[in-house]
Parts: structure tokens; C-alpha cells; sequence
């Protein structure tokens, strides 16, 4: 196994990525994609440890740095709605060329946060992805009254509420009830994603953001789709703790195990019903 | 099919002709493994000093990435060649976390100085890093002899940095994102098991011990070179710390500059800086990344063209 430092151009910029290469011919590319500000090795190495011990399993990975972040090209100030839809034409560009380094035809991707919303949009448009693993993905996007209210948390009324746990715990209550609903492109993206590939939503346990009212929105996208897409989705909530940051030994080691376990699974068993990429496709 | 080795080595450069700058990966060997390193360099004619770029310990790496990549890249446009990398134990180095120690932070630095002293067309070496890479910089430049050094808020005190650091842990238990022990307890573990969990940074004894014990006015016996230290402030005062270290490099017969860069979010320069706005997500340490890489430049400039009209090899 070996890796390649490598810059993407794409669109005027350079996206800098690592190819890591496995010993003998690859059985298939998967893309790493981190969430916003993080480079491409992640925190802790979690990316970078996710690729090696993928690439013990004879599988090709790209890690890579979206435009203004890490060693890419590009200046980000502000990311804006609109950043998203560039952060997909970028994966695009590193896995068209990783795809062309590898002569590959069946890639994996796996994001984190951003990365997860980034994965899907990517995975409804290329038939050649075969899973998607989205670690905390955000796909509830706050309504208008909560947006209002998260402005105001450092208010000294939120304060007090804060202090107080029987206070807090009516109020968070009340906080959920407030929770927006899915866009219709993480609708698309989602239903576009199960009609090719395997879904993994991964979340740790006490991770704020996997709500009641995320998964309800996540079984009535799913209600809509046939059964044999349906199994194409798993969600998978690790004990160790909450993902977010990464802020443990094991979440980082349980993280790692159950994407690498994933990636590896979706190039191993064949996904019935599955469209099998068309030569214009590629 | 076989891997595309020759397509994939095409890509190992790029060049950004609006900015005046050109770009190469490296897979060099430092602290005796693999890692990837970037040396910048203008497409004009270079300066005769070329930097290495020491980064950060722990998140502080992650967290000033992009600073780092902003000064390599404004260096390189006012015509200094700059080397980056990534020591051992962190982002795409070889070795893991356990690696981490304050004597591999200096042996990477001084491996990345003798890397880019043999680059073609280099004949001068410097150092530069920020926060516990300012550290390191300062440390290696003394013992290596080398005749440019520049910091940014660096690290004086080893012992209050990692009470700092471990008490970090102590706060996101407060915040409630991780579950564990107290400091006293993390020391315990530390001191019995060897290594402790503090956010998710495997911190070794070792490295505790050894960042523990260094004070760098000590630690900087010998620096006759110039020197930039720049203090990331709310107010117009630099720090006691800096002020003293600036002291310590005069008295040690080099050449210090002391800047101050006022900046509302000082305090938290090395840390997590995106923060949730009206519909965006702001980087809220832009332009200071810039302001600070435009103040180095300025810095180099002057005195290294002072230095080599002087006719000196800048060798401190």
C-alpha cells in the first residue's frame, strides 16, 4: 500500500487530496469528505487511519481538502447555501480523477456532517456509487422560529434557563416541536441515493442532532420508497458516545471500524436490484 | 488495468499564475517515517531564505491549517520559499498519536530544515510556527543556528500550556460532550497507564513530561539571528510572556521585533473559528490569517534584504 499527494484542478482552483493505494489491483474507490474546516485527515488522523485500514482490504480511497480549506486553492470567508452545491461539483472532480487513476468503475463515499449531505447529492447523480455512509449528517434543517431562538442563546433569560435542569428539560422539550423538516434536496438526494446504493446514517449515542424529528422525517422518506429500497438503508447508532468532534479514543476507533466495515461490505456483497453503472455513465 | 503511477505524479504540482506561486507535495521521511510535506515557492526569482513552517500540537494543528497554508503562500508571493509538512502523529504522517512528544515536534522541524536546506536553489533556512509550532520554530532555529525566526503567540511555558490542555478536558465535561474524569484523576491515569484521553488526543506521559519541563526563555541559550514575535491581542499590549521572550532574544544579541496584532477574537487564535451567522458560516479568522501573513512578509522582507546587503550569510 502506498499514497499519492495529489492537487484536483477544478473550476480555476486546486483541491489537494491523498490517493491511497492498495497492493494489487483496487476492487473498487472510495472518497472521504469532511465537514466544514476540517482537512482532509480529519481530527486525529480519523480520516487518514479510516483510508489505511481500508486499503488493507485491497480497496483504493481519496481523502480530500474542499476549495479553501487545507492545502486547496480557494478562499472561503463564508459558506453559504450555495457552497454546498460547489463542495459536490468538487467531490465529483476528485473522484473522476481518482476513478481514471484507479480504473475503477464502483466507488464508496463516506462524509462527515457536510460531508454525509455532500456524499448523497453526489451518489443520486452517479450511478457508479454503490454506498454512501454519512456520519452525522445534518438533515434537518432548523424552522424560523428556532433560528430565532438559537440567536438569542447567549441571553441572560437562557442563561438561567440553562442553570436550571427542570427548567432546561421543558424547555429542550419544547426546542424539538420546533425542528424544521427536510429540504426537497435532501429528499431527492436520499431517494436518489437507496434507487442505486446502500445508505449508512451513523450517529453516536447522545448525539444532539439524531432527533426525534429526524427520524421521523427519515421514515417517512423511507414509507414512500419500495421495499427493496428500503433495505438499502441502515442507521446505526454506536454506544461509545456522541461523534460530534470526535472527542474520544473510542468514538474515534468505533467510527473508524464502522466505516471501514461499510466500505468494504459494499464491494463484497452484491446489492440486489441494484442498476449497474450504463456505459454512458461512465 | 494498472494504476495510473504517471497520471497520478502530473498532479503532485500546480501552479497559481494570478497569485505568482507554485506548489509541490512531498513524501519526504521525517522523525523517521513517512509524511507529506508542501514546499511553496514564487514563480519569480527567490529570496536566498527559505522557511520551514512548524504547526501546532493537538486540535491546534487541525485548527490552524488554513493560517499555515495563507502564510506559506503569502511568503512565497513576496519570494520566500516555504516548507510545511505534517510531523509524526498527525494528518497524513506515517505514525499515530503516540507518537507525539515534544522531542518528535523537534526532530520533525529539524528533519524539515535539512530537507529544504536540499532543495535546489536554497541557501539559507529560517523557521516560523505559531502557538506550540512557534515553540518549536524558536527552539530549533537556536540549536540549529539558524539566522531567521518568526512566532506568532508562541508557547512560553510548557507547564501552563499543558495545564491548559489538560484542563480542556475538564470544560468539555462541563459542556457535557464527553464523559470522564477530573484533572486529578486524567493525571492519575496519565501517571499510571502512561497515556490519557484528553478530547480525543492520545497525550502520552512522555509528551506531558517533556512539554511540561520547557520554558523557552531558558531553553534559548544562544540566538544571535533576527527575530519576529507577534502578539495576538484584544488590547495594544503583547503579553508578558512575549514581552519577556523578545527581552530574552535581544539580550541574547539578536535583532526582535515585536508586533501586536489587535484582534476582537485574540483569545481564541488556535482554536475552533467557524462560527453559525445569518444564513452562512463564517470564518471568523480570515483576515487576520491574512494581516498576520502580510506583517511576516513585510518582516522578512526587510531584514533579510538588510541582511544579505550587509553582505552577511545571515548565519546566526
Amino acid at each position: 500500500m502506498n499514497e499519492h499527494a495529489i492537487f484536483v484542478p477544478h473550476e480555476g482552483e486546486y483541491l489537494a487530496a491523498i490517493v491511497t493505494v492498495p497492493d494489487g489491483e483496487p476492487r473498487g474507490l472510495a472518497l472521504l469528505m469532511c465537514g466544514l474546516g476540517a482537512p482532509r485527515s480529519h481530527r486525529y488522523q480519523v480520516w487518514t487511519r479510516t483510508a489505511r485500514q481500508i486499503g488493507e482490504q485491497g480497496i483504493a480511497v481519496i481523502r480530500m481538502d474542499y476549495a479553501g480549506i487545507g492545502d486547496s486553492t480557494g478562499a472561503v470567508r463564508e459558506f453559504r447555501a450555495e457552497s454546498e452545491a460547489s463542495c459536490r461539483g468538487q467531490a465529483m472532480s476528485v473522484l473522476r480523477v481518482g476513478m481514471e487513476a484507479m480504473g475503477v468503475q464502483r466507488v464508496v463515499l463516506a462524509g462527515n456532517c457536510l460531508g454525509g449531505r455532500v456524499a448523497m447529492a453526489v451518489a443520486s447523480e452517479m450511478p457508479e456509487v454503490v454506498g454512501v455512509a454519512g456520519i452525522l449528517p445534518p438533515l434537518v434543517m432548523p424552522s424560523a422560529a428556532k433560528s430565532r431562538l438559537s440567536k438569542a442563546k447567549r441571553s441572560r433569560a437562557a442563561r438561567i434557563i440553562r442553570s436550571n435542569p427542570v427548567l432546561r428539560r421543558v424547555v429542550l422539550e419544547r426546542l424539538r416541536g420546533m425542528e424544521g423538516r427536510t429540504s426537497s434536496s435532501v429528499q431527492a438526494w436520499f431517494t436518489g441515493t437507496l434507487s442505486h446504493a446502500r445508505l449508512l446514517f451513523l450517529f453516536g449515542q447522545d448525539d444532539h442532532r439524531l432527533t426525534g424529528r429526524m427520524k421521523e422525517q427519515i421514515d417517512a422518506m423511507l414509507a414512500a420508497l419500495p421495499q427493496e429500497r428500503r433495505d438499502r438503508y441502515e442507521l446505526r447508532i454506536l454506544p461509545q458516545g456522541p461523534l460530534a468532534g470526535f472527542e474520544s479514543i473510542d468514538i474515534q476507533a468505533a467510527t473508524i471500524d464502522a466505516v471501514s466495515g461499510f466500505v468494504v461490505r459494499c464491494f463484497s456483497e452484491p446489492l440486489a436490484g441494484a442498476a449497474t453503472p450504463t456505459a454512458a455513465a461512465r | 488495468m494498472p494504476i495510473a503511477e504517471e497520471f497520478l505524479e502530473r498532479l503532485r504540482t500546480h501552479t497559481d499564475l494570478r497569485a505568482g506561486y507554485a506548489e509541490e507535495f512531498l513524501h519526504p521521511t521525517l522523525g523517521g517515517a513517512g509524511t507529506v510535506a508542501v514546499l511553496s515557492r514564487p514563480l519569480g526569482p527567490s529570496r536566498p531564505v527559505a522557511f520551514v513552517l512548524c504547526h501546532s500540537l493537538g486540535q491546534e494543528f487541525v485548527h490552524l491549517s488554513r493560517f499555515d497554508t495563507t502564510i506559506a503562500r503569502t511568503m512565497s508571493v513576496a519570494g520566500f520559499p516555504v516548507l510545511r509538512y505534517h510531523g509524526q502523529g498527525y494528518g497524513d504522517s506515517e505514525r499515530g498519536a503516540s507518537d507525539i512528544s515534544l522531542t518528535s515536534h523537534l526532530t520533525d522541524a529539524t528533519d524539515a530544515v535539512a530537507l529544504l536546506s536540499g532543495q535546489e536553489g536554497i541557501e539559507t533556512v529560517g523557521t516560523m510556527g505559531a502557538r506550540f509550532g512557534g515553540l518549536v520554530a524558536a527552539v530549533v532555529a537556536a540549536r540549529e543556528r539558524l539566522p531567521f525566526v518568526a512566532t506568532w503567540e508562541p508557547v512560553t511555558k510548557g507547564a501552563q500550556y499543558m495545564r491548559n490542555f489538560v484542563w480542556t478536558r475538564l470544560f468539555a465535561e462541563w459542556a457535557g460532550t464527553v464523559e470522564g474524569a477530573g484533572v486529578d484523576e486524567l493525571l492519575e491515569t496519565l501517571e499510571t497507564t502512561g497515556q490519557a484521553d484528553i478530547k480525543g488526543f492520545l497525550l502520552t506521559k512522555r509528551a506531558y513530561d517533556e512539554i511540561s519541563a520547557i520554558d523557552l526563555s531558558r531553553e534559548l541559550s544562544r540566538f544571535a539571528g533576527t527575530a519576529l514575535v507577534v502578539a495576538i491581542a484584544r488590547g495594544e499590549n503583547p503579553g508578558p510572556g512575549l514581552v519577556r521572550l523578545a527581552e530574552g532574544f535581544r539580550a541574547l544579541g539578536a535583532t526582535c521585533d515585536l508586533e501586536v496584532l489587535q484582534d476582537d477574537l485574540a483569545a481564541e487564535f488556535g482554536n475552533f473559528h467557524f462560527k453559525t451567522s445569518e444564513m452562512a458560516k463564517v470564518d471568523t479568522q480570515f483576515e487576520l490569517n491574512q494581516a498576520i501573513a502580510d506583517l511576516t512578509a513585510s518582516w522578512a522582507l526587510r531584514h533579510v534584504d538588510a541582511t544579505f546587503a550587509a553582505g552577511e550569510d545571515g548565519r546566526a
